[in-house]
């Protein structure tokens, strides 16, 4: 009798659509880290804390780049920045506004930037005709997340290179014929924040044909590292030495994601016991990053070769998440507005979901989803909503660099038919 | 060259899925009461306005209020006066054998599910559709975060709940014929929990052309919801009348307040208003412009009743659901904003069959209405104080959505001939059938 009910609740759980477990992921974070700390506060009244560490006056990085760049077009002096010289470019049309109207446009942008690249790119990079449910669950919750509220406040500028990036990789799997354009705008977006390089892997159309991407890479590779002396040798010595200063100065910032933050942040945590290897630990914590990194660069191997493994033929979605993954962890200067570029590697991500769905192993893909779901949406909220010990975004970003690799052992070929004709499934309701 | 161009463009507009102009309206709302309000302040800092002025310590005050109301009529007898109907001290008896903290922690998991199974599940099961489908996550996850829900929970209210047995009683009515008995009990469950609820009796019709059942079925469950009242006699009855008076005269005028009463009076002590001998005299006379909405409300009302009693409408109609829905928020004298977190289950249920494509119709007119509604019920998922002063009320933007409604009622009646089946391609948000 027991186990009859057992047997029937088992059979209905793993009969649900994984939609109701993504859902459900995505309600447990919600629950966790909107509903208590805002509504079961000790104080027993609602809570409205300032999530960000914002500034005065508001859309800083924005202004400072826009100064440097007037500076440069008005004096033709080369001011001291962290980001690459063509920056200085980009941001002189901005120059000719006021302040106030520069900052508005540009949040303008951001946004629009933001409806294309999750909106727009990945339904037609995934040949959707529909916006499917689970796309608009990542497209709405990603708009209102902490993280694009910072990019906003902040006035960064992520989302328009990652955008120029993702137009980039569209235009070179879907129009052969336009891979100029697409290398143009791939610089750009590499011009614009150095770490949309590591989407040079997005760029391979057939894994199999090593000559020529190898070829493709080191000319990209080339192009870009002679663009970043536009201005002269001295002005990347400045950037370098000026990111030094900062990473120096910020170690362990909470709202950043980097693994070499990450680390200084968790060896100086109180309550690590007082053992002599821990101590050996933070005095040497190049170990600890080493490690990390390893570890990330094993992952990213496993999918690389599992796509050239599988003489993948198109876009790969895997390696595309993963290249996320690195830019966002990487990078010794990496805050958590890059959090703003998660849902677009998310939605490209769904045909690879699609095509679990209809996989045999039930169970392994349910837990997968779930735990996908939880650590994705965990970086939907303010640090200041979580307790101490999950308020870096590194380990929730691990967890999901994991998952994808486990979807990259798919069974070949699968994953790719069912790119161009994505299935409609129940749990989209298309 | 200039007149094809514009041909081209008008023609890849009118193509272009529903979905499109929803998603238009609602970017254009987050624009204006989201972004604007919180990064483009004056003062240049990151603005975030906290409803301190709404909130009350300790946290779920309405909550806290009827348990304790509830603890003193079982220990003494006695039932204090509320705002509410008698039974609802019953439903809250098994709160009060829990300490507060835990009382309210289980009250807003109850919230929560109760908004997941009317907002997610109940309408897609009435729609008979067999996925989620974008409108629907669209509506759920903003109607998820918004104001009018947040302050549902700071309240500790049980609007949501009421909303979600009336809504099943509706889908037990329509689905599963053979057990009306417990349709009829969860929906008098719900009016007996908030009296508006009763509105919904129109919902509860099946057949439109067979007027003496529905009448039947109109005193029957009146009568019962009636005698529900008077459980305890009509002492506390008159007592919880005396309060809501008392509370209707306290709480006019203020923009959380949804009532056709209250915006009158919050218009009419408006600055910006001229002079004028005619605004002086109706400022006297308020009553006027409070019977000129409610009449409005009335005729659009009974126009869609009345379009379907022509029609012979059989089942669930979502026009009638709609306006009972808006009429829910309006006519009560007092009616706050956490009203509201009902109101996407009202919108994920009948809207998917009011705002469709006809084959025949209008294209440019439906796109207009659905990027009207689309702003319109969007604007209603912000704090008051995050927009400008004379678009605070939401009244406006409900009354809005009704004519929209009766609109596409009466064109869809003049149409009725024509209708071919919703298409779902090129809404991205149809009901499958």
């Amino acid at each position: 009798m027991i186990d009859n009910i057992y047997q029937r609740i088992k059979d209905y759980l793993l009969k649900l659509p994984l939609m109701t477990w993504v859902l459900l992921g995505f309600f447990i974070t919600f629950l966790a880290f909107f509903i208590v700390p805002i509504f079961f506060d000790s104080s027993l009244r609602m809570q409205f804390n300032h999530y960000l560490p914002a500034t005065l006056p508001i859309g800083n990085d924005f202004r400072v780049s826009v100064a440097f760049s007037s500076t440069w077009f008005h004096s033709a002096v080369v001011p001291e920045i962290v980001y690459p010289a063509f920056t200085l470019i980009f941001f002189s049309p901005f120059t000719l506004l006021d302040g106030e109207v520069g900052y508005k446009i540009f949040i303008l942008i951001i946004l629009l930037c933001y409806v294309l690249m999750t909106l727009t790119l990945p339904q037609r990079i995934n040949k959707q005709k529909n916006i499917s449910a689970l796309s608009m669950l990542i497209f709405i919750t990603g708009l209102v997340s902490y993280g694009m509220q910072f990019e906003i406040e902040r006035g960064q500028f992520n989302v328009i290179a990652f955008t120029f990036c993702l137009v980039a990789v569209y235009i070179f799997h879907n129009h052969p014929k336009r891979r100029w354009l697409a290398y143009l705008f791939f610089t750009i977006s590499v011009q614009l924040k150095l770490y949309p390089a590591i989407f040079v892997f997005a760029l391979i159309e057939d894994w199999s044909d090593w000559k020529g991407n190898i070829k493709r890479i080191v000319g990209l590779g080339i192009l870009n590292f002679a663009a970043l002396f536009i201005f002269g040798v001295d002005l990347i010595q400045t950037a370098i030495r000026t990111i030094d200063k900062i990473q120096a100065n910020l170690p362990g910032r909470v709202y950043s994601l980097s693994i070499l933050s990450f680390s200084m942040r968790i060896l100086s945590i109180g309550f690590l016991s007082r053992m002599p290897v821990f101590m050996w630990l933070q005095a040497n914590s190049w170990l600890l990053q080493s490690f990390l990194f390893a570890f990330i660069v094993v992952c990213f191997l496993i999918i690389l070769w599992q796509a050239y493994k599988k003489n993948s033929k198109s876009f790969n979605p895997s390696v595309f998440f993963a290249c996320t993954i690195g830019a966002c962890i990487i990078p010794g200067l990496s805050y958590d507005y890059k959090l703003s570029l998660l849902p677009v590697a998310a939605m490209l991500l769904i045909p690879v979901l699609e095509y679990f769905e209809q996989g045999e192993k039930r169970f392994l893909v349910i837990f997968l989803t779930l735990l996908f779901s939880i650590a994705y949406s965990s970086t939907l909220y303010p640090y200041t909503s979580k307790p101490e010990v999950l308020r870096y975004n590194f380990p929730a970003l691990i967890v999901l660099l994991l998952i994808c690799t486990a979807l990259s052992f798919a069974k070949p070929n699968k994953v790719e038919e069912s790119l161009p004709h994505t299935p409609q499934v129940n749990s989209d309701g298309q | 060259m200039i007149d094809n161009i514009y041909q081209r463009i008008k023609e890849y507009l009118l193509k272009l899925p529903l979905m499109t102009w929803v998603l238009l309206g609602f970017f254009i709302t987050f624009f204006y009461f989201f972004i604007v309000t919180l990064f483009l302040d004056p003062s240049q800092y990151m603005k975030y306005f906290p409803y301190n002025i709404l909130v009350n310590s300790p946290i779920g005050s309405d909550f806290r209020s009827i348990v304790f109301s509830s603890s003193t009529w079982i220990h003494s007898g006695a039932v204090p006066p509320t705002l509410y109907p008698p039974i609802t001290l019953m439903f809250f008896v098994p709160f009060t054998f829990l300490n507060d903290g835990t009382g309210y922690t289980v009250l807003t998991l109850i919230i929560l599910i109760c908004y997941v199974w009317s907002t997610l599940i109940l309408p897609r099961w009435i729609n008979k559709q067999k996925g989620i489908s974008a409108f629907a996550m669209l509506i759920f996850i903003t109607g998820l975060v918004s104001y009018g829900l947040q302050l549902e929970l700071e309240r500790g209210q049980w609007n949501v709940v009421a909303f979600t047995f009336c809504l099943t009683a509706i889908y037990i009515f329509h689905d599963h014929p053979h057990r009306r008995w417990l349709a009829y009990l969860l929906f008098s469950i719900s009016v007996q929990l908030k009296l508006y609820p009763a509105i919904f009796v129109f919902a509860l019709i099946e057949n439109w052309s067979d007027w003496k059942n529905n009448i039947r079925r109109f005193v029957g469950l009146g009568i019962v919801n009636v005698l529900a009242l008077f459980i305890f006699g009509s002492g506390p009855l008159v007592r919880t009348v005396g309060s809501v008076v008392e509370t209707a005269a306290t709480h006019v005028g203020l923009p959380f307040n949804l009532s056709v009463s209250s915006f009158v009076m919050y218009i009419l002590s408006m600055g910006f208003l001229p002079h004028a001998p005619i605004i002086v005299w109706l400022q006297v006379n308020g009553w006027l412009p409070q019977l000129f909405l409610f009449a409005f409300f009335a005729v659009c009302f009974l126009m869609i009743l009345g379009q379907a009693y022509k029609n012979g409408s059989k089942g669930f109609n979502p026009w009638v659901f709609m306006a009972c829905s808006i009429g829910a928020f309006i006519i009560p004298a007092i009616s706050f904003d956490y009203k509201l977190a009902t109101f996407p289950s009202s919108i994920a249920l009948s809207i998917p069959a009011i705002l469709t494509f006809k084959e025949s119709g209008n294209k440019f007119l439906m796109i207009l209405l659905t990027f009207l509604f689309s702003v319109a019920y969007s604007s209603t998922l912000y704090p008051y104080m995050y927009k400008p002063e004379w678009l605070q009320y939401n009244l406006p933007a409900l009354l809005l959505i009704l004519t929209i409604c009766t609109i596409l009622c009466c064109v869809r009646s003049e149409k009725s001939a024509d209708a071919s089946p919703i298409s779902k391609s090129n809404l991205g948000m149809g009901r499958e059938t």
